[in-house]
């Protein structure tokens, strides 16, 4: 390979990708013997794939029997704008927060979040509510998911 | 032809936008009202509309969330017309999705 092409991925850089895909807690000695090379390499590749930002992180999948029992709400928020950064930090910082958007509107911003129970969807919503400089949130709870593409 | 029933996982913008993908596209998050007799045949206009990515049935004041994206900001204007104009649509609430400044300050955590 040559130096100008440092960051196109091989075909054992691909091969791994695939493998970690499949399951991201492989052990790298099993990873090394499944592709001939050695537990160096590996965690070479890694790490190379890891600065690239090819690999942005490991995560974990839940199985569908967890995924399907949680309750999933939007929850709308209205800011007030000087506080807008330690809120964003706040929210980010609550485990049960799946995603976080920024609108423009009467609010400003959506949060998407989940619990595996209605009182722990309740509790989690008063703490979101409770956050210095959040003015006001609406809820609705996700009923059913009709299109996603 | 009736909806098929998607559980409402990590999804919540779109495929493309609940990956971090496609942020220059302009966005938009579209509440809708609709009456229950309405339902069934708004939600399949809503279905064979393009630039519809997500579409959820939630509880509260508001019926339906309409997740839009369009190429142009007036195109997207365009489709929220569009979909706030459907027979079936008794009122709404269209919220213009801001490009993140920072990378953390839109993301979606579950992927």
């Amino acid at each position: 390979m040559t130096k100008s092409d440092d960051r196109a991925l091989s075909d054992l850089d691909r091969r791994l990708l695939a493998m970690l895909r499949e399951d991201s807690r492989q052990p790298v000695t099993k990873l090394a013997g499944d592709l001939g090379l050695s537990r160096a390499n590996v965690y070479a590749r890694l790490s190379r794939l890891e600065e690239l930002g090819v690999i942005g992180g490991y995560t974990v999948r839940l199985g569908e029997s967890y995924d399907r029992r949680l309750i999933r709400a939007q929850v709308m928020i209205k800011t007030q704008l000087k506080h807008a950064k330690t809120i964003e930090e706040s929210l980010a910082a609550i485990a049960e927060l799946s995603a976080l958007h920024a609108i423009s509107g009467e609010y400003d911003l959506i949060a998407v979040v989940e619990a595996e129970t209605v009182g722990d969807l309740n509790t989690l919503i008063d703490r979101i509510g409770e956050i210095e400089g959040i003015e006001r949130t609406t809820s609705s709870i996700l009923l059913a998911t009709k299109v996603l593409r | 032809m009736s909806l098929q029933r998607i559980h409402t996982g990590p999804g919540f913008l779109g495929v493309e936008a609940d990956a971090g993908r496609g942020e220059a596209w302009p966005r938009a998050h579209v509440m809708l009202r609709v009456a229950r007799r309405d339902m069934a045949r708004t939600e399949l206009a809503l279905s064979e509309i393009d630039g519809v990515t997500a579409l959820h049935q939630i509880s509260g004041d508001y019926d339906l969330v309409a997740v839009v994206e369009a190429s142009h900001a007036e195109r997207l204007d365009a489709l929220i017309a569009r979909i706030e104009g459907l027979s079936g649509v008794s009122a709404s609430v269209a919220s213009r999705m801001l490009p993140s400044a920072r990378p953390s300050a839109s993301r979606s955590f579950a992927a």
